[in-house]
Parts: structure tokens; sequence; C-alpha cells
């Protein structure tokens, strides 16, 4: 068996008197599509930000490739190659989509200061080719704030992939989408994500993606992991079928 | 300022329709066609004109530098300084002064200027990039006006209230057509080179800051350094504007650094489009030549000038250039909507957005 | 200590004149989120109307005059917030900036039609105009007169910001609008309750200084800068910091002038630049984002 690439361990994080991430622990296989479910409120995003450095852990510990990244700023992070997607799109409103994902191959390129080359068309070309993936090709000169929610979103993930990442974090990626944008964007991260050997860790509530898709899955309720394993061995977890069966809430997958 | 995503008429005009013929080779060189007669128009209005009327468009040539270079900050780096003035100044004093202590000859100042402006740019973009938005404009604006103190009070290097005045430009410059092709070869270089810089890597990361600063922190981009560079370099050329006044005015003097001054290049930026890489070089034409016109019938250019602005910044932010592409794009629109779907453009080519 | 004396009382009673316009400012931000850059516009026409109340008589009228001046720049605030500053709420720094520069250009020409370019001055009545003797020193009784003002004006923004209602909704209105609203606060409706003050806080300022000073066109333009330093200093909305500043200025510029009369006029900016360097955000201001 193959060294896990990223490991989480015991890994807690406090608002005030409330515990929102409560000791958690998982390992992460290297090319795998990793999952953590959980119901609305469990703490994915928080674990998430803890992970890629937005936010401070109160404790625990995160390792990448063997070496220790808590605590360590957010561009930090991304240069050893842990990139996140977040859950509200955050596009640049005035840039073209073309120029959204050069602007992450410039930054991955230590050019930004460059002034005199014509690196910027290399950079266009480039990100081209990384939206043909995408499926964003014909939108290349649009305006990236007028996209639709579903284009914004798989701008983001071309403008993760421009940068190269060794594990890119996937939060909630098909929140809000229509059920045919959800299908695009898990046959994406399987193609496009996966088939480049990136690992993948994804947060998500659609289950029909979670059990299509994934290798291992995380669940996550009030903080902690209560389950973790194959999606089989998951799906078939008695207190995981009473939390969901529960809420009601196996495929609300709106954004929260 | 950003595009509202529902705003459907609005965003289907701002968007570039892939469909629409906008990257045929036609149409790409159209733009550098219109910059060609645009040049060679206003030579020879520069020629033909009455010397008044001459020396009224060299100086809203120079005007058109100092817009285009603080837009670099307001436009492409979200940055709003209202202390460009004090580059401005910098610039007309150090010919000035070098004239008045026999310090420095005419070329050796117009050299000097520039990299003077760049120095005191480095210094005061380290202190006001210190804060952020609304600070960082409230902090510019008031080093704008503690220059303008400055030279006000030290009267026995800078001359004081009345500033400096005298012949400090070469004979050769005090010639009306020699004076304005010198201020417009100037112009055009420089303008030249911002556009380089707004096309490179360093514009586009630039552009992403202001769109998104944390977005392009997290990438790892040290966004300070950035920001500081656009300061820099926009402080360079306003101090080449300021080099280009005394070339005018065989003048210079304490309100040049004030913060009203420093709001001049801005209100060009406004008027004109400042997403829009020539927009500044159209506001300050129109600013120029309006206030030039009107003064001559009325007394109320601040009350013209006060409501033009109210109306650009509450209904056209984006400027007469973002009205001129508005304009534009319907007309391309109407006509593609007959038009077939023969032609599919390069992609790549077509990948750029605003300032244009 | 003679000299001492002297020097404190200008000192305070310039600072205080100084706090009641930047109260204004500040107040406004505080509720808003708005720079006003014509607030010194609100100022100059408080001086300008009061030349035009009180005119050459002397007396009671002087006192009454103040009030009037104060209420019709109110007034004045109310047509400028409901014409320009209302749509600019919310709005980037840039639009606020150059809405309110184009509104300070509007209201300079205006100023310029009605009063003319030349300077006026104001004389105080005679109860208040003489000085008295303390330690040695000679001391204007009118300086007291401003100090109190800013006194009185300072004790009722504190009882009022700190201690009523209204003066929580005036700082909640920035950090919890929504909850404001869904409480039955108009919101449109306190913002311009607030910035009607302010521009009356800048005018009260501009009519009690006439007596000390020429009223001339251009002193809105003056006293924008020297009140966005104070505010600045003070932190952004920060009723405390801006009389802590206001004084601040008041002593840079005394010292300035004692110490190094060509340079004095810039020891308040110095104050400005060392305050930022090691606050940002000013002695009481937060973060922006
Ligand atoms: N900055 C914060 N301050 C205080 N509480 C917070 C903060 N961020 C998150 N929380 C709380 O932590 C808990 C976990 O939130 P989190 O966003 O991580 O959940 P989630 O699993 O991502 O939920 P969802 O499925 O709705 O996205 C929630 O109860 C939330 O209210
Ligand atoms: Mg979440």
């Amino acid at each position: 068996m193959s060294q896990p690439l990223l490991v989480v361990e015991g890994l807690v994080r406090d608002f005030g008197s409330f515990r929102a991430v409560d000791h958690v622990d998982f390992e992460v296989l290297p090319g795998t599509i990793h999952a953590v479910i959980g119901p609305n409120g469990a703490g994915k995003s928080t674990l998430f930000k803890l992970i890629t450095g937005s936010l401070k852990p109160t404790s625990g510990h995160v390792t990448l490739s063997g070496e220790s990244i808590e605590g360590k700023r957010a561009h930090a992070v991304a240069r050893r190659g842990l990139v996140q997607v977040f859950q509200l799109s955050s596009v640049y409103s005035r840039l073209t989509v073309a120029e959204s994902v050069a602007a992450s191959i410039v930054s991955r390129r230590r050019r930004t200061l460059d002034v005199v080359t014509n690196f910027h068309r290399t950079a266009l070309r480039e990100a081209t080719a990384i939206l043909d993936q995408v499926g964003l090709a014909e939108r290349a000169s649009t305006i990236a704030g007028t996209l639709s929610h579903g284009e914004q979103r798989a701008l983001e993930i071309a403008m993760a992939l421009a940068i190269e990442p060794t594990v890119l974090m996937l939060d909630e990626p098909t929140a809000g989408m229509s059920p045919a944008e959800t299908r695009a964007t898990a046959d994406l991260i399987v193609s496009e994500v996966r088939g480049r050997g990136i690992t993948v860790v994804l947060s998500e509530h659609d289950m029909d993606v979670v059990f299509g898709i994934s290798d291992h899955v995380t669940v996550l309720h009030q903080g902690q992991v209560i389950a973790d394993g194959t999606p089989e061995a998951v799906r078939s977890h008695d207190q995981v079928m009473a939390i969901y069966l529960g809420h009601g809430a196996a495929k609300d997958g709106g954004a929260s | 300022m950003a595009l509202s995503m529902n705003d459907q008429p609005r965003a289907a005009l701002t968007t570039t329709d892939h469909t629409a013929p906008r990257a045929t080779p036609a149409r790409r060189a159209l733009r550098p066609m219109a910059i060609v007669v645009g040049l060679i128009v206003l030579v020879v209005l520069g020629m033909t004109l009455s010397p008044s009327n001459a020396l009224e468009l060299q100086y809203a040539t120079s005007l058109a530098l100092f817009a285009v270079a603080t837009n670099l900050m307001l436009g492409f780096g979200g940055l709003v300084s209202f202390g460009q003035g004090v580059f401005y100044g910098v610039g007309a004093y150090t010919v000035a002064l070098g004239w008045m202590h026999h310090s420095l000859s005419f070329g050796e100042a117009m050299v000097v200027a520039p990299f003077l402006g760049a120095a005191i740019a480095v210094v005061l973009g380290a202190l006001a990039l210190r804060t952020r938005r609304l600070y960082f404009a409230l902090l510019t604006l008031t080093l704008s006006q503690l220059a303008y103190v400055i030279a006000e009070n030290q009267a026995n290097f800078t001359g004081g209230t009345n500033g400096v005045f005298g012949s400090m430009v070469p004979t050769w410059l005090l010639d009306p057509r020699n004076s304005f092709l010198f201020t417009l070869a100037l112009v055009a270089v420089s303008i030249a080179i911002l556009w380089k810089v707004t096309r490179s890597p360093f514009g586009l990361v630039l552009r992403a800051i202001r769109d998104n600063r944390s977005r392009v922190e997290a990438l790892g981009v040290n966004v300070f350094a950035h920001e500081l560079a656009a300061f820099v370099v926009s402080g360079f050329f306003c101090s080449v504007a300021g080099t280009l006044f005394v070339v005018y005015s065989q003048s210079s003097y304490p309100e040049l650094l004030n913060w009203t001054s420093s709001g001049v290049p801005i209100f060009m930026a406004v008027i004109g489009g400042m997403y829009s890489f020539l927009g500044p070089v159209l506001g300050a034409f129109v600013y120029e030549f309006a206030n030039h016109f009107l003064i001559q019938y009325t007394q109320d250019w601040q009350l013209v000038l006060g409501v033009v602005l109210l109306v650009i910044v509450l209904l056209r932010p984006d400027g007469l250039a973002g009205a001129g592409s508005a304009v534009a794009a319907r007309v391309r629109h109407l006509r593609t909507v007959r038009a077939t779907h023969d032609e599919r453009p390069g992609v790549a080519e077509t990948g750029e957005g605003d300032a244009s | 200590m003679a000299q001492f004396l002297t020097e404190a009382m200008g000192t305070l009673s310039d600072a205080g004149s100084l706090f009641v316009v930047a109260a204004g400012l500040t107040l406004v931000f505080g509720a808003m989120r708005v720079i006003n850059l014509a607030h010194g516009s609100f100022y100059m026409y408080g001086a300008f109307l009061m030349t035009t109340f009180v005119g050459t008589s002397s007396g009671l009228r002087f006192w009454w005059s103040i009030l009037l001046a104060a209420l019709v720049v109110g007034a004045l605030g109310l047509v400028v917030q409901l014409g320009v500053v209302r749509f600019v709420v919310g709005k980037e720094p840039l639009t606020q900036l150059v809405a309110t520069f184009a509104v300070f250009y509007i209201l300079a020409d205006i100023g310029l039609h009605i009063w003319g370019d030349g300077a006026r001055t104001v004389m105080a009545p005679l109860a208040v105009s003489s000085s008295f003797t303390l330690a040695g020193a000679y001391l204007p009784v009118y300086d007291l007169v401003i100090i109190g003002c800013a006194v009185l004006v300072g004790l009722a923004l504190w009882l009022v910001l700190g201690h009523t209602s209204l003066g929580w909704m005036i700082r909640a209105a920035v950090d919890d609008p929504e909850i404001l609203q869904s409480g039955g606060v108009n919101l449109r409706r306190l913002h311009l309750g607030v910035f009607t003050a302010g521009a009356l806080l800048a005018a009260l300022a501009g009519a009690i200084v006439t007596p000390q000073i020429s009223v001339a066109p251009g002193m809105d333009q003056s006293i924008i800068v020297t009140s966005l330093l104070v505010v600045v200093i003070g932190g952004l909305g920060s009723v405390v910091g801006t009389a802590l500043a206001a004084l601040i200025i008041g002593i840079a510029d005394t010292v300035g002038t004692l110490v190094a009369p060509n340079w004095a006029a810039t020891f308040m900016y110095f104050a400005v630049i060392l305050v930022l360097v090691v606050r940002p955000w000013g002695l009481f201001g937060t973060p922006e984002r």
C-alpha cells in the first residue's frame, strides 16, 4: 500500500465555546478521490479551511507529503501544491475567463512582475487549452463576472488546475447546479482532475456524486468523524444511515 | 462597480460574444490604424490651429499622459490615489528649480525628473500602501497637501506662493510648433510604454488584484510589491507629464501639488472611462477643452464640472468609453443577429477583457 | 508661564472648533461609511451665512445668527443627502469621493455667486470680545466660548451615541443594518438625520469661529483637509478619537509655530504620518477588510 499524501491528525477548531471541528483524523491516498460528507453544519467547510491554511486550527496536525503544513498561511500551502476551490465562488469580476486562468499560470511561473516579455500571450494560450478541458473554451473572452453560476464553478476548477496542484480541495463543487451541470462536473473531476493524477478531496451533498466517483468516504457529524471507509462500507454504516434518514437530507444538494 | 449578473442587456453588451467578428484580421488592424490616424490628426491640428488653440491642444495632450498614468493605479490597480499631483508637481518643479538654482540644464532636468518622481513614489507608496481603500485615498490626499504646504512655505528654495516662472525652456521650444511636437512625441512614447505595461503579465496580475485581492494573495503573490510597483511606474510618468507643464507654461507653482490638482487626473479618467486604456485620454481632451471654452463664456466652470461628474459617476461609472463601447457592441450585436455564424475566431487572441 | 497659558488657550480653542467640524465628518462616516469631501463647504457656508445674518450689528443678534446659520446649513445638508449622498451609500470609495467632490465644486461655485470672492469679517459681541488676565497672561474671552461650545458638543455626542437607543441605532447602522431594519428602523431616515446633523455641526463650527478669522472662499478647501487629518488620526468613525486627534493637531500646529515657523504648517502632516506608521487605521479606528 502506498504512503498517504495528506494526513490529518487530531484536528480541532473552536469558535468561542463552540467546537466546529472535533479531533478529526483521516488519511488521503495519492491519486484518489476522497469525499468528506455530513449534514449541514457538520464542519466540512471549516475542516477544509483548516487544511488549506485559511483558518488556524486550535490544535492538531496536518501533513502534506511528510511535511507539516498546519498553521501555514494559505499561499504558503498553495505553493506546496495543496489548492482549494471555495464553496462560494469569487471569480475576478472584470477579467475575461481566459485572463482569469492566465493569472494563475503567470503566478505559478513567478512571472508576475514581468513587464517586458510576451509571456502574457503564452499564458493566455495555455489558459485556452485548460479551458477547453473544462468545457469553457467557448467562453474564453467572456467577462468572468457575467458567467452563469455553473460556469463560474467550472472556471474555479480551471483556475485551480492552472496552478498544477498535487491535491485539489473542492468544497461542494456542485452546489446550486442543475442535474445536468452536476453530472458534467462529476465527469470533469474524474477525467480532468484525477485523470491528471491530481488527488482530490471534496465535500458534497449529492450522494449520487459521492458514491459514483469517490474511492474513499469520511463522514463528519457535529465536527466528529463517525465513519470512514470505502463507499460500500460507509453506505451500510448504521449511524450514517440514521443521520441521513433522520435529516432526510441525502439529496438536498443546495448551497448552504 | 462590477457588472451585475441579472442586468441582462448590459451583461450581453459588455460581454464579448464569441460569434462577434471581433478578432478578424481586418478588425484587429483597425485599432492601430485608428491610433495612427488620431496621431496624424493631432499633428495636423497642432500645425494649423491658431497659436492659442494649438497651445491648448498641447496642454490637453500633456494632461492625457497625466490621466493615463494615474489610471494605471485607478482603473487597473483599483487604487484611488488622491496624491498624483505630488509627482506632477515634482516633475514641474525639477525643471523650474533646476533652472532657478542654475543646478540642472533643461535636458538634465527632463531626465532627472521622472526618476526623482519614481524615487519619491517608492517612499510615499511604501507608506500609503500600508493602508487600504478609503484610508489609502485619504492618506494620499494628505500627502499631496503636505507637498503643497512645503512648496508654499520653503520660499527660499521654491519661490513660495508665487512659484517659479521665467525662460526655463530652451529657445527652440518657445516656438509653438516645436513645443507641440515635442510634447506629442514624449506623450506618445510614454503612453506606448504604459500600454505595454498594462498588456504584460504584471498588468494582468494588477487587474486581478483589483478584482479580487485575497484570491491573488492566495496564489502566493506579494500583492504589496505589485501595488508599489504600480505606484512607482505611475509616479514616474506623472512626473513626465509635470515636466511638460513647464514646457507649456514656463512656470511651476504650489497649486500643482495640492489635493484638488490631484483630483484632476481622476476626474479625467472617470469622465473618459477608467476601465479602458485610452478612456483617460478622451477624458483629458474633453475636460481641458470644455474648461478652456466654457471659461470664455461663463464663470461657472466648477458648477458644470460638478454636475458632469455627478451625472457620470452616478449613471455611467465606466465613463464615455464605456458608453461608446456599449453603443458599438449593440450595433455589432444587431449586425451579427442577422449574419450567419460562418466564422469562428481564434480564442486565444480574443481572450482579453477590459482596457481596450 | 504667561506665554504657556496664552499658547495653551489658543491651542485649545483651535482644537475645539476643529473637533466640532471633524465630529460631523466622523459621525457621518460612522453611520453611513461615506467620507463627505463637501463637509468643508458646510463649514464655509456656516461662516458666510454668519456674515450675512450678523451684518454690521452687534449684541444678541450674534448668537441668534449662529443658530440660524447652523439650521440653514442643516437644511442644505438635507438636500445634499437626498440629491446625491444617498445614492452613493454602500458604493466604492471612488464613487463616494468623486460624487462628494462634485458637490464641493457645485457649492463652491454657488457660494461665489452669493457672497462674491472678497473676504468678510464678523465682530463678536462686546461682552465676549474682551480679554481677562490669569497669572499675568491676557486671554481672550472668546476662546472660552469656543472651548465651551466644543465641550458641549462632545458631551452631547457622548450622551446620545453612548447612552440612548438612537446612538445604538447609529452605531448599528453599519454593522447590522438588517437587524435594524427588521426591528422597524427606517435606515434612510436615519441616514438623513445623521447627515443633517453632520452638516449642522460643520456650520456651527464655521459660524462660531467667524470673529477670529477672515471669511473667504477657499476656506472650504483648507478646512476639509485639516478635518480629514483629524479623523484619519483619530480613526474613522470614532468620536473619542476625533477629540484626541483634534488636540494632537492643535498641539502640533502650536509647537510647530514656536519651534520652526518655516515648517509650522507641515507639523500636523507629520503627526498624521507618525500615527499611521504605528497604527494604519488611526488611534481608535478598526482595520478595513
Ligand atoms: N467563523 C465562524 N464563527 C463561528 N462559527 C462558525 C464559523 N464558521 C463556521 N461556524 C460554525 O461551525 C459549524 C460548521 O460550519 P461549516 O461551514 O464548517 O459546516 P459545513 O459542514 O460546511 O456545512 P454546509 O454543508 O452547510 O456547508 C456551523 O455550526 C457554523 O455555524
Ligand atoms: Mg460548507
